[in-house]
């Protein structure tokens, strides 16, 4: 059944892993390429620090929409195909699950082989500095599975537990906002992003460093 | 004519006539006089001139509430009160570790906070400003209203202005103001990194331990020929093309020698022709600011003072803050920069188990989602 329900959502991802996957494979090359011609290691290390953001974003994209292209057919007809068929619910989640995390696999094999053959032309790595293109990509890899995990979640669960995750975020802006109008600098909104992105939230993986060239 | 007055103010006059009746007159003395006047005077004066502080500030557009924490003026706005006297604490403290009674000198300088463009309580920005000898702002800026962002802004400012006192040897040094706070372990690693990956050959010695090239580097060594000293050919080139600005036009052969045929004769007579202001040191600022922070943590109270007071060289007045030689001082600054790990955090066995953990919680949140909707 693995084997079946694999197929059907490869053929709902495969274009979207593809789009991924040449993004992943462009991005280590272009941010070697944009910055041949830096003019100190202590600069280019910075250069390295800004691409970081884009390999988080793309991580995020990446999860987001295999996860969401899991349960999109099972939302468009109103789960009825899973109901039909002759397994526990948890095992079918696991099922859909386990699929979409392998389709994660080809996009992090492009960062990588893409960082591998960008850091391994010469000069590009000036003394004193290395390259880190198997710690890139296995960052790349957790937060593309965090990115996953997160919003296959959300998609799994009911109308009612996403309004209740929506409304909590919707909660915390309003909180934010009446705090700070009334004059109060409690900045509700800042603590909550702290909580999300610094160690060990559950967002932190896409903060902090993310060099493939660094000390 | 009695209808006019309340009835409050009847039994009050009634109370009054009744008192007078009771109590007999009597003339004020000239000698009371003078005294009551005497006593008045200070409180009259001190109200004086402090509404006419308030009508003059109101007048410019300025905050009217006075903050006052040590050496630190902070005109704001009310409802900005308590902020700018925690923001306040906090910058008089650090100015003070750094500058003791140096600092004093900013107890005549005014620092404004107010909400921008004049607007009234809620959250947002807040703008900070200083007035000016003409009582004009000047150099606003928009900071988050967090009490260590805001007491930054003055301890950097305050130092800004506190270092007009050092000598000009040692501005020029320092490229920029005396670092207010102590080293933290990013800016260490940061000139870690500078040294660490520098083409000039002195940073590469002073990494592998040789403290004269240390010194050298740093520029507290005495260099009779800085150009030929500090700098390798291709090292004067890029001075030479950073400081062409500064070259006349009759050097524009030279310039051009320089710059177009890398002829390193013609590339040393340009670097020669630049102001000795503008050839900076082979390491760069944030190296120079780690020596003089280490300089001023090692000579602890009194250290500003001592530097202040020391002749117009800067290792001179390294020596006299830190209370150690030259030699002593660079060789801390050595081991400290070398001593701190570069490491790598792109990926750590902490955020890999960290991620899993995630993962699964997710994960088992969605195995326990309902089949039915």
């Amino acid at each position: 059944m693995f084997k079946s329900i694999l197929k059907a959502q490869w053929k709902w991802t495969r274009l979207a892993v593809l789009v991924c996957v040449l993004g992943a494979f462009a991005m280590p090359l272009m941010s070697v390429n944009s910055n041949l011609d830096t003019a100190s290691p202590g600069m280019l290390i910075s250069q390295m620090q800004t691409w970081g953001v884009g390999y988080a974003l793309l991580a995020g994209a990446v999860g987001l929409l295999v996860a969401w292209l899991a349960w999109a057919a099972d939302h468009r007809g109103h789960h009825v195909y899973a109901l039909a068929l002759p397994v526990a619910r948890w095992r079918y989640v696991l099922m859909r699950f386990g699929a979409g995390a392998l389709f994660l696999v080809p996009v992090v094999i492009a960062l990588g082989v893409s960082a591998l053959l960008a850091t391994r032309t010469p000069g590009v790595v000036p003394a004193g500095l290395q390259a880190y293109p198997v710690a890139l990509t296995l960052r790349f890899a957790f937060a593309a599975l965090v990115a996953f995990a997160i919003f296959f979640a959300i998609s799994a669960a009911s109308v009612r537990a996403a309004g209740v995750v929506l409304g909590a975020i919707c909660a915390v802006l309003v909180a934010d906002f009446l705090t700070s109008a009334a004059g109060l600098h409690w900045q509700i909104g800042m603590h909550a992003v702290d909580i999300l992105m610094v160690y060990p939230g559950i967002l932190s993986v896409f903060s902090g460093r993310w060099t493939l060239i660094d000390v | 004519m009695y209808k006019h007055i309340s009835k409050s103010s009847r039994v009050l006059l009634a109370v009054a006539l009744l008192h007078a009746g009771v109590r007999p007159l009597h003339a004020q003395t000239q000698a009371e006089y003078r005294a009551q006047i005497a006593r008045i005077l200070p409180i009259w004066r001190l109200q004086r001139a402090e509404a006419k502080q308030r009508d003059s500030l109101q007048r410019r557009g300025l905050p009217t509430d006075t903050v006052r924490v040590d050496m630190i003026t902070i005109l704001a706005e009310a409802s900005l009160d308590g902020l700018a006297r925690r923001s306040a604490a906090q910058a008089a403290v650090e100015l003070r570790d750094r500058f003791g009674s140096a600092a004093d000198s900013l107890r005549s300088h005014l620092f404004t906070l107010k909400r921008p463009g004049g607007r009234v309580g809620g959250g947002g920005d807040v703008t900070v400003g200083e007035v000016n000898a003409l009582g004009q702002t000047r150099y606003t800026e928009d900071v988050r209203p967090s009490a260590e962002l805001l007491a930054q802004t003055w301890a950097v400012r305050g130092a800004q202005l506190l270092t007009g006192q050092v000598s000009p040897a040692l501005r020029r040094w320092l490229s920029g103001s005396m670092p207010v706070g102590d080293m933290t372990r990013n800016s260490v690693l940061g000139v870690r990194i500078d040294v660490a990956t520098s083409p000039s050959p002195l940073a590469r010695s002073c990494y592998s331990g040789d403290i004269l090239a240390c010194e050298r580097g740093l520029g507290v060594a005495d260099e009779a020929d800085p150009i030929r000293g500090w700098f390798t050919a291709t090292e004067r080139r890029v001075l030479v093309s950073r400081a062409a600005y500064l070259l006349r036009d009759a050097d524009k052969p030279l310039l051009d020698a320089c710059l177009q045929h890398a002829v390193d004769s013609a590339c040393t007579a340009a670097a020669e022709l630049i102001p000795r202001s503008a050839v900076p040191p082979p390491f760069g600022p944030n190296a120079r600011h780690m020596l003089a922070q280490l300089a001023m943590r090692m000579g602890g109270p009194g250290a500003y003072i001592r530097m202040l007071a020391a002749p117009d060289t800067v290792s001179a007045q390294l020596r006299a803050a830190s209370g150690v030689s030259t030699d002593s001082l660079v060789r801390v600054w050595r081991s400290t920069v070398a001593g701190t790990p570069l490491e790598n955090t792109t990926m750590t066995p902490g955020l890999a188990m960290m991620s899993v953990f995630w993962v699964a919680t997710c994960g088992a949140l969605a195995l326990g989602s309902s089949r039915w909707r």
